[in-house]
């Protein structure tokens, strides 16, 4: 795991770093700490990291503009900050834990753990997802989200747009699928290796010649159903008509 | 503003109506035989009992207008009525108001003894001062009628302008109608300027001692014993040798009252001054003003007057000033004493009459305006007060100072647990000081400097850097405004990280009283922030908690540091209240 420390306070630096070395022992393939996020920007730009623990002072409108910016890379976010109160804030931006000051082991350890034993999804779902358009970063609104398709290592994100020709538009994400899906809500859910679909916005599923499953979403699209999953999205679908 | 407007048009009601009602209660009725003139003569160039007799031949003697009549001396009057039918009121009744004492007859036969008159002082005995005495309605029959006076006036005590009020015959029943119609608003100022007076003087004792509460209290107090000495006469009768001693006290309450008046809104406004107001000055002033008034006109009347337009007058110019310093209720002062000052000039004896009390009445609601704004004030002042308390040690409750400190000191703990102990006596330090801090309002700025290091400390401890404040110029006897620096200096870790050993640099100077800080702050962040944060919020609302006005408060950015102004001059009574108060020894 390559990961990145940015914390201002020499004890606290040194706390992360012992523990994170500690408690990730072997796993940990490459450890980089900066004393603020101008500083880290560069590197995080240039380098392929998997996890971000970020101190971020998250009074006023400047944190969250930083926060917009990192969850909108490809690498998972942890905010480790003293601004408890701001943990729902973060949330909805899309990180994946948020560990307040002061923090004990277990506590940083039970982090590392959503990372490291995948598919553990983050107490609350996001609310916004950052996306990098050119060289702007937007936030775009997870209740606008129809479902999510793999791109190689990157994502597309499917959703409504009135201004577009079909009425529709989609965007690239920086993150994988899998790291998509451990922050989005439990609306969404991995219908296929390459799709991620919100349960809700789904009209029916459908069979298809060849015994292939397929879902017909709302918008009209249709997106694959994998063999394996279809038990469970049926299980899902009905407990939507009948709660 | 609709509020105000409303108060005015009450006040200008009731003033209306107030004149009204004293101007009717002034004027004698329709069915009134005033007398002016009389025929008169020396009582001893004549025979006893010739005063009354109706055959003794007075065609020789002279005319005397009534109200010129001597004092020392002992004179007969008469006087000749021709009546018509109908002309005499339905209850007659024959008023006689005369520092005298007499004997009045009617067509020759005795009508009443007021004393006894003589040829000398000692013959006298002394009369009352007024006398009210009904007359037969058969004695009033169409025809020829004598009134005559035997009188003598030698227990006046002093020279007064002239000695008698009124003769007339009037009606008996609107007589007692008028006399029970002032007395009631008489009895109706007295009582209301009398609970006046208790409340305020328990408000001053028992919860806020503002000294224009005190005298508001003393002022109705004094319009009360005014309103009651004057209006005497209506209720008792007193022997007309008290007469001079009444007009004294009246004039006496009169230049206490007048004083008063315009002493309470020089306290009431003393705070409009941003410096000096020269208080003692100004009442130094007024009171030659109102010597001069009380001294200058002749009579009793004129000097009322003139001691009551000095009273309203320097009112008026207290408000006038209250309201160019736009401050709330001027507005209702000032349109009273004006409308108080037309009805002096317009009905000068009304007004001296009924005296200072309607005016007072019509002026309460003002006043009560003004105090219950103050009482608003002061509360707000209190909420204001507690806030900044409370939010002193809030700022250091805050996640960013005590949260990292603590997350600091885990890691002390688990590796260093030598420096966590001394870790937690610099934190403590800062606590300790602090809430000892949060309960003073301006303390000196060597402690003030004490409470900044202990932070610093802690900073480097928590940054591991060495931070140090240095300061240029005397502190001595410098007080401040408590955690306004501290404030600062915080504010400076909250958007900045200082990754090097730094100085912080305070320069003090001092003129008089005012002092003027410079605090210099090491910047390195290449990011601007906006500076406009919880402690600057706090600096300024402390400042104008603590200091008088002129108080500034500025800062920019130079390069790498951020410099900071601060000058202010702590408000007298809080520099004093800090020394008499045993905490902070």
């Amino acid at each position: 795991m390559h990961l990145v420390i940015v914390e201002d306070e020499p004890l606290v630096q040194q706390r992360l770093l012992r523990l994170s070395k500690k408690l990730l022992g072997e796993k940990l393939t490459k450890l980089v700490v900066f004393g603020d996020i101008d500083e880290a920007e560069a590197y995080l730009e240039d380098h392929n990291i998997d996890l971000l623990l970020l101190d971020l002072n998250l009074q006023g409108r400047d944190g969250f503009a930083l926060l917009k910016n990192q969850v909108a890379g490809s690498y998972h976010t942890i905010i480790v900050s003293a601004y408890a109160d701001k943990a729902i804030d973060a949330f909805e931006y899309g990180v994946l834990d948020f560990v307040a000051k002061p923090f004990t082991e277990q506590r940083l350890e039970a982090a590392f753990n959503r990372l490291l034993e995948s598919r553990q999804r983050s107490d609350f779902g996001c609310r916004y997802l950052s996306v990098k358009i050119a060289q702007r970063v937007e936030l775009i609104q997870v209740s606008e989200l129809s479902f999510v398709r793999a791109e190689g290592h990157y994502s597309e994100l499917n959703l409504p747009d009135e201004n577009s020709k079909e009425g529709w538009r989609t965007l690239l994400h920086s993150k994988s699928i899998d790291k998509i899906s451990d922050i989005l809500p439990d609306n969404f859910t991995r219908v296929h290796r390459s799709y991620l679909a919100d349960m809700n916005k789904v009209k029916q599923l459908n069979i298809a010649p060849g015994g292939r499953y397929l879902l017909e979403m709302v918008s009209g699209h249709t997106i694959p159903v994998g063999r394996t999953r279809y038990k469970e999205i049926r299980q899902k679908l009905d407990e939507r008509v009948h709660p | 503003m609709p509020t105000k407007c409303f108060h005015v048009a009450i006040l200008l009601t009731l003033m209306f109506l107030g004149a009204q009602v004293i101007g009717e209660e002034g004027m004698p009725g329709p069915q009134t035989l005033s007398v002016t003139d009389l025929k008169v003569m020396d009582l001893e160039k004549i025979r006893p009992g010739a005063c009354a007799d109706p055959l003794t031949d007075d065609r020789d003697w002279g005319w005397i207008r009534f109200s010129d009549i001597p004092q020392n001396r002992s004179l007969c009057l008469r006087k000749w009525f021709d009546l018509q039918d109908q002309q005499a009121p339905a209850n007659p009744a024959l008023l006689i108001g005369l520092l005298a004492s007499t004997n009045v007859y009617w067509d020759g036969l005795l009508l009443l003894n007021n004393g006894s008159p003589g040829l000398t002082a000692s013959e006298e005995s002394v009369g009352r001062v007024q006398t009210l005495k009904r007359l037969p309605v058969a004695s009033l029959r169409a025809g020829r009628h004598l009134l005559s006076i035997e009188l003598s006036s030698y227990h006046v005590g002093a020279e007064l302008e002239g000695i008698a009020y009124i003769l007339a015959i009037l009606d008996g029943g609107s007589l007692q109608e008028t006399i029970l119609g002032i007395s009631i608003i008489s009895a109706f100022l007295a009582g209301a300027l009398i609970i006046l007076a208790i409340f305020f003087q328990m408000l001053f004792s028992l919860y806020y001692r503002d000294r224009s509460f005190q005298i508001f209290a003393a002022l109705c107090l004094s319009a009360t014993l005014l309103l009651l000495v004057e209006q005497w006469k209506l209720w008792v009768f007193y022997p007309y040798d008290w007469h001079f001693t009444r007009i004294n006290l009246i004039l006496g309450l009169t230049f206490l009252t007048s004083f008063l008046l315009p002493g309470f809104y020089l306290y009431h406004y003393r705070r409009l001054a941003d410096g000096n107001n020269h208080l003692s000055l100004k009442l130094f002033g007024l009171l030659a003003a109102l010597l001069l008034s009380a001294w200058i006109p002749e009579g009793f009347d004129r000097k009322s007057l003139f001691l009551f337009a000095t009273a309203i007058v320097a009112s008026l110019m207290q408000c006038v000033w209250a309201l160019y310093k736009q401050r709330s209720g001027a507005v209702i002062n000032v349109i009273l004493l004006v409308l108080s000052l037309i009805c002096l000039i317009e009905l000068p004896f009304v007004f001296t009459e009924f005296g200072f009390a309607s005016m007072l009445a019509l002026l309460m609601p003002a006043m009560l305006n003004n105090l219950i704004g103050e009482l608003r004030r002061n509360r707000d002042k209190a909420l204001t007060a507690e806030r900044l308390k409370s939010e002193l040690l809030r700022r250091n409750l805050q996640p960013h100072f005590l949260m990292n400190s603590l997350t600091h000191l885990i890691e002390l703990i688990e590796v260093l647990p030598a420096q966590a102990v001394e870790f937690v006596a610099q934190l403590a330090d800062e606590f300790r000081m602090l809430l000892r801090l949060s309960n003073q309002n301006v303390i000196t700025l060597d402690e003030e400097l004490a409470l900044c290091r202990s932070h610093l400390k802690i900073m480097s401890s928590r940054y591991q850097q060495t931070y140090s404040l240095d300061v240029i110029g005397s502190t001595a006897s410098v007080v401040i405004p408590s955690a306004v620096l501290h404030s600062q200096i915080e504010n400076c870790f909250t958007h900045n990280r200082i990754s090097s050993d730094r100085t912080f640099e305070l320069s003090v100077k001092t003129t008089g009283e005012r002092v003027s800080l410079l605090l210099k702050t090491p910047i390195e962040n290449s990011v601007e922030h906006d500076s406009t944060g919880i402690g600057d919020a706090y600096v300024k609302a402390k400042l104008a908690e603590t200091c008088v006005s002129s108080w500034h408060f500025n800062w920019e950015r130079k390069e790498d540091e951020w410099l900071v102004l601060i000058e202010y001059e702590v408000r007298p009574e809080l520099v004093t209240a800090r020394e008499l108060d045993p905490c902070t020894l």
